[in-house]
């Protein structure tokens, strides 16, 4: 079902008014085992930064107050590669005890079965895992001969799993744009319930590589591969016992008239609205791709993190001040608001991306 | 919109995906699992009642008879062992690899804290 426009944006006003945290990234490492092409990280093996002691990041889960903790409050585990932490159990379980839900973002490449029984223990109760490509268009972009093959036996592990919340996700580029149907098919064949597809935003090391970003073309037939592929699994769901694999486009850029058909909500950048961020040298900021020098709102080691989430993040709160460059005088800015806050970096003079401007072409 | 009027509206099925999301570089929401809860062991000298670190620990939690081994103490004595709720009892086996401590076996029947401390005898 389409929700109407007036009733969304009145929808959007009092989350944005009400402001629930939700959903807490904890960047527990920026050390990685890949090498990525299109990290927004610029992560490396050895990093210079140190992984944050756990204890850290627990008191400020302490300092969430118990009124103010849903029970679907989520907290994502990110990095770099969190498997690589030795204390990685410990940690889910000191999240789990105090009451929250935990899940990681991993490239899979350490994830075996021995690994999958640790961390179910411990409370994950959500899972994504990096799927860019096949055999070596994976590999390429990955930056390590072998991490398809880890990454595909991670995948077919977690599928089966039905404690999990799991999803595959696929950053769409020029060289697998072509891929994307054999993808499909070989998650399905493995009984992903969920993919999920995005684009790649130029920063980090994706900044210059001309490889990474689709045109406008070719971001029109990603969004019709989706689409088509939602509509199948629409007719297909009449057939009784067929359940079809949900793919969706991520929750980053307006569609214009993708909009709900590529995913199930309208757009809607919730970043400093239910989503925050413990980073690696404790900034507190929202989504981790977020340009942290511009947008970091405080740190756990000077700040009350409460206090911040409460009494701060008013840019990403109201938006009105991304009315500029090409948004200037953009008829959709009122449902866009300056897309994703990830896409504005530096002097924030202009958007980085705009959805909306190669799908209208 | 306040809270009462929120809560209605993620109550109603027609308006669950507004409240469904993931971040862009995210992963899904968890799943909510209220059959499950995490117990804290803290073991202390039975005498000076000082926490205990490097105590391995063994636990059968539910129904399998399969005994897990759920890693040592930290520095406080404590270490979490995650519960069905499904499960009325949790079986215990504390040891020592230095032999400082008599090894014990222990079963909590009573999940009303979620803290056990559990003593330790030379």
């Amino acid at each position: 079902m389409r929700i109407p426009y007036f009733l969304f944006k009145a929808f959007r006003s009092g989350e944005t008014r009400l402001h629930e945290l939700n959903y807490l990234f904890w960047e527990c490492t920026t050390r990685c085992n890949l090498h990525c092409r299109h990290c927004g990280s610029d992560c490396f093996a050895a990093s210079k930064d140190v992984d944050m002691p756990k204890e850290d990041f627990m008191k400020v889960l302490d300092s969430i107050p118990a009124s103010a903790r849903p029970k679907e409050f989520s907290v994502v585990l990110t990095g770099g590669e969190p498997l690589l932490r030795p204390d990685i159990e410990q940690v889910g379980l000191g999240i789990r005890s105090r009451g929250f839900l935990w899940g990681m973002v991993s490239n899979g490449y350490f994830y075996d079965e021995a690994m999958h029984a640790k961390l179910i223990r411990a409370g994950m109760s959500a899972l994504t895992i990096s799927l860019d490509g096949l055999d070596e268009s994976h590999d390429w972009m990955r930056g390590r001969q072998g991490s398809f093959e880890r990454a595909l036996k991670a995948i077919s592990i977690a599928a089966k799993e039905p404690r999990l919340n799991f999803d595959v996700v696929t950053c769409v580029t020029k060289r697998n744009l072509g891929q994307l149907e054999r993808i499909h098919d070989l998650l399905s064949s493995l009984g992903v319930a969920q993919w999920r597809l995005f684009t790649v935003i130029p920063i980090g090391r994706a900044k210059d590589d001309p490889d990474m970003h689709l045109d406008a073309a070719q971001t029109k037939a990603l969004m019709d591969f989706i689409v088509g592929k939602r509509e199948a699994a629409k007719a297909g769901a009449k057939c009784p016992g067929e359940k079809a694999m949900n793919v969706t486009f991520s929750c980053e850029g307006y569609l214009g008239s993708y909009e709900q058909k590529a995913r199930e909500a309208p757009y809607f950048c919730r970043a400093g609205i239910n989503i925050a961020s413990v980073l690696i040298d404790g900034t507190i900021s929202a989504c981790p791709n977020i340009d942290r020098e511009v947008f970091g709102q405080g740190n756990i080691y000077k700040d009350d993190f409460w206090q911040v989430w409460n009494e701060k993040f008013r840019p990403y709160r109201d938006r009105s001040w991304a009315r500029k460059g090409m948004c200037a005088d953009c008829k959709v800015f009122d449902r866009c608001l300056g897309n994703g806050m990830h896409n504005w970096h530096g002097d924030c003079s202009q958007v980085l991306n705009c959805h909306y401007s190669k799908l209208k072409k | 919109m306040n809270k009462w009027f929120r809560n209605l509206l993620k109550g109603a099925s027609l308006t669950t995906a507004l409240f469904i999301f993931q971040a862009c570089y995210g992963m899904p929401q968890g799943i909510y699992d209220e059959r499950e809860f995490y117990l804290t062991l803290e073991v202390v000298d039975g005498v000076t009642k000082a926490p205990v670190g490097g105590i391995t620990v063994k636990s059968l939690t539910d129904g399998s008879g399969q005994w897990y081994e759920e890693g040592v103490t930290d520095t406080d004595g404590q270490i979490v062992v995650p519960v069905s709720y499904a499960c009325d009892k949790v079986q215990l086996k504390f040891s020592d690899a230095d032999g400082k401590y008599t090894a014990k076996d222990t079963t909590i029947v009573e999940f009303s804290e979620p803290l056990a401390r559990i003593p330790l005898y030379k």
